[in-house]
């Protein structure tokens, strides 16, 4: 049946789908899969599997730590501040060669991209989901970065409030992140439309009012085959500039006027801060406990 | 400028206490059970704990630790079985782990299910590359198996699990597809 295409191998098919295969193999296997549907559908099956299993299981991350899971409960204590700047997930990740596949696949379109003007967005033809959500993510810090009265909904005073009220609306436990050690402060946030499902808004500024946002959503579902899970992505036009991700079921995305250095150095912190448990300051410790240490 | 957070908590110790909730993830998928899958990642804390200095700086301290753990549920799993029937338990099998009866359609929440119902050895590897995003060759070195029994266990369970949770398009009016009939 097939004359020209060299033949895949099962293994093939699996680095594939994981994403592990080498780009020039990756070719072959594309052109093999657009001429037998049923593989394609097969591969697409795989991949669904491995969102699933997120969507199952990524909550496991948020929940917080009982204590005998925690080092401090064996080890003395450290500041949750101290903990929380030093989980490192993007490492384990591997920011850097999803995020050249990516922005080649962003500038691969039609019309080389997609840009980013002042108050308009030009987009090319077909636009994926994490496109369109970039662009929504985007609008929202255009219209109410620059909002002088009412940039936001729940002022950082109601931080408690508002973290219920988009926790209940988003279906899943939104974190604020701390950004102060990066001189950030939360001014507050704000629930959004985002095609029938809702989204927050957090926003932040710095010492010389420099704001940025970072927007969410929950029960995010990659279904477009090429788009790898987990990814991330950059973007930007003149000053603006957004990175983005998505992590199991939420996508995220960090949208400032920084260069591209600074705005991953601070969607680094961000999303150590994400994917991990907010740990509460440990209470006063009174006595350890043995009955967990041996 | 904290050097180190002090508090007697080293640097490789709090390296170990990142992987933790991954970990703890990985555990309650391959378990099912949250309490033993607790106690498990628990014993690995403490192993890793007990044997930071042994960790090598510059060397993946998720594969380290991962190991560790899998280590430790080896070592349980001999203890509850008889080591006949551990092998047994997990040599791989040859065909596919599910019988017809269970290749009914399951709702979607029964993935959880579905995964308790793979080999354990594909269970393991499916989990680590499909939720963990391990590359093959982490799997290889955690499991200490070849990578190529790493992709034939990665294929089987992830076929299995495709049939369990009957993705893929509805069966065929030809009567091809009989895998989803209902056995009498």
């Amino acid at each position: 049946m097939t004359t020209r295409q060299t033949s895949i191998d099962e293994d093939e098919f699996q680095a594939f789908v994981d994403g592990q295969l080498p780009p020039e193999r990756c070719r072959a296997v594309m052109a093999y899969l657009a001429a037998h549907p049923d593989e394609s559908s097969r591969m697409g099956d795989y991949r669904t599997l491995s969102e699933e299993l997120h969507s199952l299981y990524d909550e496991v991350l948020y929940e917080p730590l009982p204590a005998r899971l925690r080092v401090d409960h064996y080890r003395g204590r450290t500041s949750w501040r101290d903990r929380l700047q030093r989980w490192f997930g993007f490492s384990v990740f591997s920011l850097t060669p999803r995020l050249v596949g990516l922005a080649a696949l962003l500038s691969a379109s039609a019309t080389g991209g997609w840009l980013l003007h002042s108050n308009q967005i030009v987009l090319p033809e077909a636009e994926t989901p994490a496109m369109s959500f970039a662009r929504q993510a985007t609008s929202a810090h255009l219209v109410y970065a620059p909002d002088v009265r009412h940039p936001v909904e729940f002022g950082a005073d109601q931080e408690e409030n508002m973290l219920l009220w988009l926790s209940e609306r988003l279906g899943a436990t939104v974190h604020v992140p701390r950004l102060q050690d990066i001189n950030f402060t939360l001014v507050g946030g704000r629930l959004l439309p985002a095609e029938g499902e809702p989204a927050a808004q957090l926003m932040y500024e710095d010492p010389q009012a420099q704001r940025i946002t970072l927007y969410i959503r929950s029960r995010w579902k990659t279904s477009n085959a090429g788009q790898p899970e987990r990814s991330v992505s950059y973007a930007a036009e003149g000053k603006v500039g957004l990175v983005y991700w998505i992590e199991g079921p939420f996508a995220y995305a960090l949208i400032g006027a920084m260069d591209r250095e600074q705005l991953f150095a601070t969607a680094e912190t961000v999303q150590q801060q994400l994917t991990m448990p907010v740990i509460p300051p440990a209470p006063e410790q009174t006595a350890t406990t043995e009955k967990d240490a041996t | 400028m904290t050097k180190s957070g002090g508090n007697g908590v080293s640097e490789t110790e709090r390296k170990i206490a990142e992987q933790i909730p991954r970990l703890r993830r990985y555990a309650r998928a391959l378990l099912g059970d949250p309490v033993r899958s607790d106690d498990l990642v628990q014993e690995a804390l403490l192993r890793g704990l007990s044997r930071s200095h042994l960790w090598q700086p510059g060397t993946d301290i998720r594969a380290w630790m991962f190991t560790i753990l899998h280590n430790i549920h080896v070592n349980n799993q001999r203890q509850r079985y008889a080591r006949a029937e551990y092998q047994e338990l997990v040599d791989d099998q040859p065909e596919m782990a599910s019988p017809a009866t269970q290749e009914q359609s399951l709702a979607i929440r029964d993935l959880a299910r579905a995964l308790q119902l793979l080999p354990e050895p594909q269970r393991q590897v499916v989990l680590l590359v499909g939720l963990e995003g391990m590359n093959y060759k982490s799997v290889a070195a955690v499991l200490e198996i070849p990578v190529g029994t790493v992709m034939s266990r990665l294929h089987r369970g992830r076929e299995s699990l495709r049939r369990l949770m009957a993705y893929g398009p509805p069966a065929t009016a030809s009567g091809q597809d009989n895998r989803r009939q209902m056995s009498p």
